[in-house]
Parts: C-alpha cells; sequence; structure tokens
C-alpha cells in the first residue's frame, strides 16, 4: 500500500519555467541539472523527512505552469497541507502570477500553509542588477499569506532543504496543535477536514 | 450464488424470513422489503407512482429518480439508439439485482445471464479470501466486530441503492466508513495489538471486497447524471478527433516504433480502468497509464519529462483513446475510494491529473488549441481537417507502411554496406595478389638462382696425385738436450750436472 503512506500532501504552484521541477530535483536527489541533462521525470515524489524527533513523509506535487492549464490547478492543490508557491527573482511578472496563486489558495483552501520561494538566488548573486523582484514586496506578501518566504537556488541549493525543514516543523506543530497523533506515536493524516461525527451507530 | 456469500447473509436474514410475505411461495428479499419481486412490484407500485409524480414536480429533471425495478427500463431507452454497450451495462446491473437475490430458486429464469454471475462470483470469492486471509491475523473479537462493521456498511449502501438514494449519500456512508473504521482501529481497544501496517491491509482488502460485491448496485447508479456525462464527453472526444499531438504541445514523437507501442500500451491501461471493479485496481489502471505515458516522452524528448508535459500527453492519450464510461469511473472512485488514497499519494496524483485533463477536454475551446475561432468551428464540425490530422499515424495500414519502409531503408543500408565491403575485399585480394608476386620478384633478384656442378663423393683411400703433394709424416726423434728457457738464462744439462749458463747481456 505504498500509495497511501504520504503524510503532507505539499503542492508546487508556479509559472512555467521558475524552476519548480528543479527545486524538487534539488531537494530529493540533491543535484542540479540543465533542462537538457536533466535524466529523471519529475512529477510526484515522495520522501521521508526527519525533524527533531518526528519523521513527516512528503508527497510533493509538481504542477504545470502553462497557462492554458490554470483553471484545473485547482484540483491539484485540493485538500493539500503545504503549497510552495514558487517565482523567478529574476521576473517580475512570475512574481505577479505567485500573487494570483496565493489568493486562489487562500480563497479556495484554508488550511493550506502557503511558502513562498524565490528561486533562482544565484543568479541574483552573481549579479545583482539582474534581481527584479524586491525582497521587501515579497516579505510584504508573505507576512500578507501568514506564510513564510524563502529564497532558494537550486543550483547551489541554497536555502532548499531550509524550506523543507521548515514546512515539516510547522506541519507537524500543527498536528501537534490538533492533538491528534496515533498511538504509536507517528503522525496521522487529517486531509484537512475535520472529522465527521459518525452517523452509524455501530461505527462509535 | 455460493456458499460463502450465504454465510454473510445469515448475519442478518433469518431463513424463515426468506419466503415472500405474502405468502405467494416463492422467496422474497430485503431488498424488496420480504417480498418477493412480482408481490413488491405490485404494492409499491402505487406508491412509487405517487412518489415520482411528487418528484417530478419537486425537480423536473431528477423524476426518474425511484428506482422501481419498472421505472428503470424506459431510462435506458432514452440512450439504446446511442450506446448499446452502455444499455447492456445497465441491463446487466438490473439483471444481478435478480441474481443476487433469488439464484436459488430461479435458475431457470436467467440460464441466459449465467456465465456473468459466475465470474462475478469467482471475484468476489477471491477478493474474500483475501480480506479473511488478513483477518486471520486479528483476534477474534476484533475479525468479528471487523466483519461486523463491514457488513453493516455493505446493508447500508444495499438499501441506499435499492431506495434510490443519491450517489452523494452512498457515497457520504462510505466515506464515514472509512473515516470511523481508521478512527475505530487506532482507538478501540479490541484492535490495541493490531499494526499500522495490518490495519492498512485490512482497510485496503475490505475495501476491494465490498466493492466488487457491491459494483453492480453504486458503480453509475441510475440515480445521477453520471451516464448522461459519460455520453457528453463520449461525444465531444469523438468531435476532438482530430486533435494532433503539435496542438497540445507535446513532444510525444509518434513516428517512432517504440513510442507508437507506448502509447498503444498507454491507451489499453487507460481503457482497461472500465472493466477492474474495485477502485484501486482502477487507480492502479490509471498510474501504469501515466508510467507508460513518461517512458513515451523521455523517449520522445530524450531528456526530461516534467509536469508540464505530462498533462498535454494525458490529454492527448484520453482523447485517442476515448476510455469507456470514463465520468461514471471518476465519479466512482471519488465517491468510493478510500480518501487516503486521493489526497495525497501517487495514485492520487495521476487520478487528479486524469479529471484535469476531463476538465480539459470538456472546456476545451479554440484557445486552449492555439486555433482562431473559425478554424475550430469548422474542425469540430468536422467540416475540414487541420494539416497533419492526427489520425494520420493512428491508421494502423500506413503505420505498417511506414514501419515497412523503414525497414526497407536499413536493409538497403546494410546492402550497401556489404556491397562497399565486397569490392573492398576484392581490392585487398587483388592487392595482396600484386604485393605478394612483388615480393617474390624482389627475393629472386636478390638472390638468383646459380646451378653449381654437382659434387663427387671422396674415395678416402684411393691414390690420387694430391698425396704426394703433402708433407712427410712427422717422425719421432730422440731428445739429446732439453733446453728450457728460463728468464734469460739457459739451463744445460751436462753430464750429469745442471749448469746454468747466464747470458751476459
Amino acid at each position: 500500500m505504498n500509495n497511501m503512506d504520504v503524510d503532507c500532501k505539499v503542492v508546487l504552484l508556479g509559472s512555467v519555467s521558475v524552476g519548480k521541477s528543479s527545486l524538487i530535483e534539488r531537494y530529493i536527489h540533491d543535484k542540479y541539472s540543465t533542462t537538457s541533462n536533466m535524466t529523471i521525470g519529475i512529477d510526484f515524489v515522495r520522501k521521508k523527512e526527519q525533524t527533531d524527533d518526528k519523521e513527516v513523509i512528503f508527497g510533493i506535487w509538481d504542477t504545470t505552469g502553462s497557462e492554458r492549464y490554470h483553471s484545473m490547478t485547482r484540483m491539484y492543490y485540493r485538500n493539500a497541507n503545504a503549497a510552495i508557491i514558487c517565482y523567478d527573482i529574476t521576473n517580475q511578472t512570475s512574481f505577479d502570477k505567485a500573487y494570483y496563486w496565493a489568493q486562489e489558495l487562500i480563497a479556495n483552501e484554508e488550511n493550506c500553509r502557503i511558502y513562498l520561494c524565490g528561486t533562482k538566488k544565484d543568479l541574483v548573486d552573481n549579479d545583482q542588477c539582474s534581481r527584479d523582484v524586491d525582497v521587501n514586496m515579497a516579505m510584504k506578501l508573505a507576512e500578507d499569506l501568514k506564510g513564510d518566504i524563502f529564497e532558494t537556488s537550486s543550483k547551489t541549493g541554497e536555502n532548499v532543504d531550509l524550506l523543507f525543514k521548515k514546512i515539516a516543523q510547522d506541519y507537524i506543530n500543527d498536528k501537534q496543535f490538533n492533538g491528534r497523533l496515533n498511538r504509536d506515536g507517528s503522525i496521522r493524516l487529517l486531509q484537512g477536514q475535520q472529522p465527521k461525527l459518525h452517523r452509524c451507530c455501530h461505527l462509535t | 450464488m455460493t456458499t460463502t456469500q450465504k454465510t454473510v447473509k445469515k448475519i442478518h436474514v433469518v431463513e424463515s424470513d426468506l419466503l415472500c410475505k405474502n405468502g405467494c411461495g416463492f422467496y422474497g428479499n430485503v431488498a424488496w422489503q420480504g417480498f418477493c419481486s412480482k408481490c413488491y412490484r405490485e404494492v409499491y407500485q402505487n406508491a412509487k407512482q405517487a412518489q415520482m409524480e411528487h418528484d417530478a414536480a419537486r425537480e423536473g429533471k431528477l423524476k426518474q429518480k425511484p428506482v422501481g425495478l419498472d421505472v428503470v427500463a424506459p431510462l435506458f431507452s432514452k440512450f439504446e439508439e446511442k450506446k448499446t454497450q452502455q444499455t447492456n451495462k445497465r441491463a446487466k446491473t438490473v439483471r444481478s439485482i435478480f441474481r443476487k437475490t433469488s439464484s436459488k430458486d430461479a435458475q431457470s429464469d436467467q440460464a441466459p445471464v449465467r456465465k456473468e454471475p459466475y465470474q462475478a462470483n469467482v471475484e468476489i470469492s477471491q477478493a474474500r479470501s483475501e480480506l479473511m486471509e488478513s483477518m486471520k491475523q486479528l483476534k477474534r473479537p476484533a475479525a468479528q466486530d471487523f466483519i461486523k462493521c463491514t457488513q453493516n456498511i455493505i446493508d447500508r449502501l444495499l438499501q441506499c441503492s435499492d431506495q434510490g438514494n443519491s450517489g452523494q449519500e452512498m457515497a457520504e456512508h462510505m466515506q464515514d466508513f472509512y473515516q470511523g473504521m481508521a478512527d475505530r482501529m487506532s482507538t478501540n481497544l479490541l484492535y490495541k495489538e493490531m499494526s499500522a501496517e495490518l490495519s492498512e491491509t485490512l482497510l485496503d482488502r475490505a475495501e476491494k471486497y465490498m466493492m466488487v460485491k457491491l459494483y453492480g448496485n453504486i458503480f453509475c447508479p441510475p440515480t445521477t447524471d453520471d451516464e448522461q456525462k459519460d455520453l457528453k464527453t463520449q461525444t465531444q472526444i469523438r468531435n476532438l478527433h482530430w486533435v494532433t499531438a503539435q496542438q497540445l504541445d507535446t513532444p510525444i514523437n509518434e513516428q517512432d516504433p517504440q513510442v507508437r507501442n507506448l502509447v498503444d500500451q498507454a491507451i489499453t491501461e487507460i481503457i482497461e480502468m472500465n472493466s477492474k471493479k474495485a477502485p484501486q485496481d482502477k487507480l492502479a489502471s490509471i498510474v501504469q497509464c501515466s508510467k507508460n505515458i513518461f517512458a513515451m516522452l523521455q523517449l520522445s524528448k530524450s531528456g526530461p519529462t516534467n509536469a508540464d508535459d505530462f498533462l498535454p500527453a494525458l490529454i492527448y492519450i484520453v482523447l485517442k483513446a476515448n476510455p469507456p464510461l470514463l465520468q461514471s469511473n471518476i465519479q466512482y472512485i471519488t465517491r468510493f475510494s478510500n480518501p487516503m488514497r486521493l489526497m495525497s499519494g501517487e495514485a492520487g496524483y495521476f487520478f487528479t491529473n486524469l479529471c484535469c485533463a476531463v476538465a480539459f477536454i470538456e472546456n476545451i475551446t479554440a484557445d486552449s488549441l492555439s486555433l482562431s475561432p473559425e478554424e475550430f468551428d469548422r474542425y469540430m464540425s468536422g467540416e475540414a481537417l487541420p494539416p497533419h490530422a492526427g489520425n494520420k499515424y493512428m491508421c494502423e495500414g500506413l503505420r505498417l507502411m511506414y514501419e515497412n519502409l523503414k525497414t526497407f531503408a536499413e536493409l538497403q543500408q546494410r546492402q550497401e554496406k556489404v556491397m562497399s565491403e565486397a569490392l573492398q575485399l576484392q581490392q585487398d585480394m587483388k592487392e595482396f595478389k600484386e604485393s605478394f608476386k612483388q615480393e617474390v620478384q624482389n627475393v629472386l633478384q636478390r638472390t638468383p638462382l646459380i646451378i653449381k656442378p654437382r659434387k663427387v663423393k671422396v674415395q678416402i683411400d684411393a691414390d690420387s696425385d694430391v698425396l704426394e703433394e703433402l708433407p712427410p709424416p712427422l717422425l719421432p726423434q730422440p731428445v739429446v738436450a732439453q733446453t728450457l728457457s728460463v728468464a734469460d738464462g739457459n739451463l744445460v744439462q751436462n753430464d750429469g750436472e745442471l749448469v746454468v749458463e747466464v747470458n751476459a747481456n
């Protein structure tokens, strides 16, 4: 039943070529490849993340950034525990798009934690002029969303692990807050919805 | 009905209750509230009629709601001419109600459908024995409790389907069951010693068993509009037969036979989904189909694939496959699958992708294919076909021809290679001959052949003139004095005395 053992659903959102797949590749395989020499297809990946004392299994969903499928993105982030909204810090348009997704998420998935992720930090580190998205502006958006913001580089790996560690930590904190742990101490899946009261008398 | 099933029924049906309440002598059934089918129809005809009128007044569209067996038939007639396959399926569903309840005494009635229920029963008993297998690891009270819960939800769903409740309602029952069961297994003392894996396996197998058993009742129930949606989607896909891979921006290279092969496999998988019964099996088909798509993308692009490529490719495959009862299958999985599966796992991901693909196809516009509205309309109405229409490589004959052409080209290439190598060999042989000749010539020149006169054997003993020329043989001579040279002096033996004569110089 390996398809059911995922605790935390993480969805990656963002326009085309902001580096969603590269972000996953860096996180999962700890390597970076340009599109021409990437070897593995990335779509759905599963990874264990260890925090201080607990283990979370991420199921990471990559989504298509293509404009023509925007109307369908809602299906992907349904019941997600966390969403990473990626934008390219050298490209203001991608940030505008991120803003759009943030609004969508807030409107549709109130239980989903939002993480802003500015990608391609290495480009800006090499050349300050290439920055197109102001950090303060991004921070303000993150504040509005009550989310976190990270600027990452999949090329150097900077901040990538930090981002996922933070997601895992937040996820566990949320769960503990809800006080729902299995008897064996593992984290239990809530699926974003509160358990219903059972009308079936045999089950209560 | 197999004996195994009968024991399950016994839990809630007492033998004496099996006869029709009306006392007509036939067997009755819980599904018909204790009547036999005939009496049930008589007794409830009026009630149903009234309810139907009531419903019709309330919601014009849903007037088919009551599921009286007599009412179901007219519903199909609407689509009969369009979809024989569809109606067959539904007819089977109706038959299955008879079959499940009265097979014991009414076998003569159903001789024509004998084979199908037998098959279904095999599947059911297989799922059942799997469930029992894992149940063996439970303690007795826990197992009893589990069976009780499972039986309960089965009854509940059967009841729902008999009363013509909406699909939504059944789905809610099912979801409650999954949630409730998971909670129960983690909190109830009965299940205290059970490992997490076992509880997952149990739930998984219980799900499979229930779904296979109830498939006829809960798949595409007549109370929903699944069937209409199926037809709509099917027609839409048919109208879109002209869509090419290029229009969808997918890099699938259909001219490559290997890719072609994977396309065929993916299409087979997604079509096969409809023949599976348990939601997890259907999902497995979808996952397999998606894996094939990834493989073909990798081949076509010789590079990375990600979500950006995957969705268009999936849409393309769905368009080419036109899987039967697609909407019903999606609805069925959404309603009755364990939600954990759909929430986060791999199967959930691919299922979501499939839903997206279907949504895209439903709402397809000129924009989404980057065509002008006029072009799109013309293609949709079948007036025109776009250049490089999609069917080019789908046609078996043409495909075969292309493959043959390719083989021929390859053969020709090989032939040429053989030919040139043969020529080369010929050349080599000639050269070798020449150089060999030259070599021989050289050797001959360097060392010309001189014929010497024949040698004659010498007669050693024969007299010859040569002997005369030889010096005379050596003769022994007596030694008078022996002169020994010692440094610069002479040692001379003289009359018995040794005298050393030293040279004065």
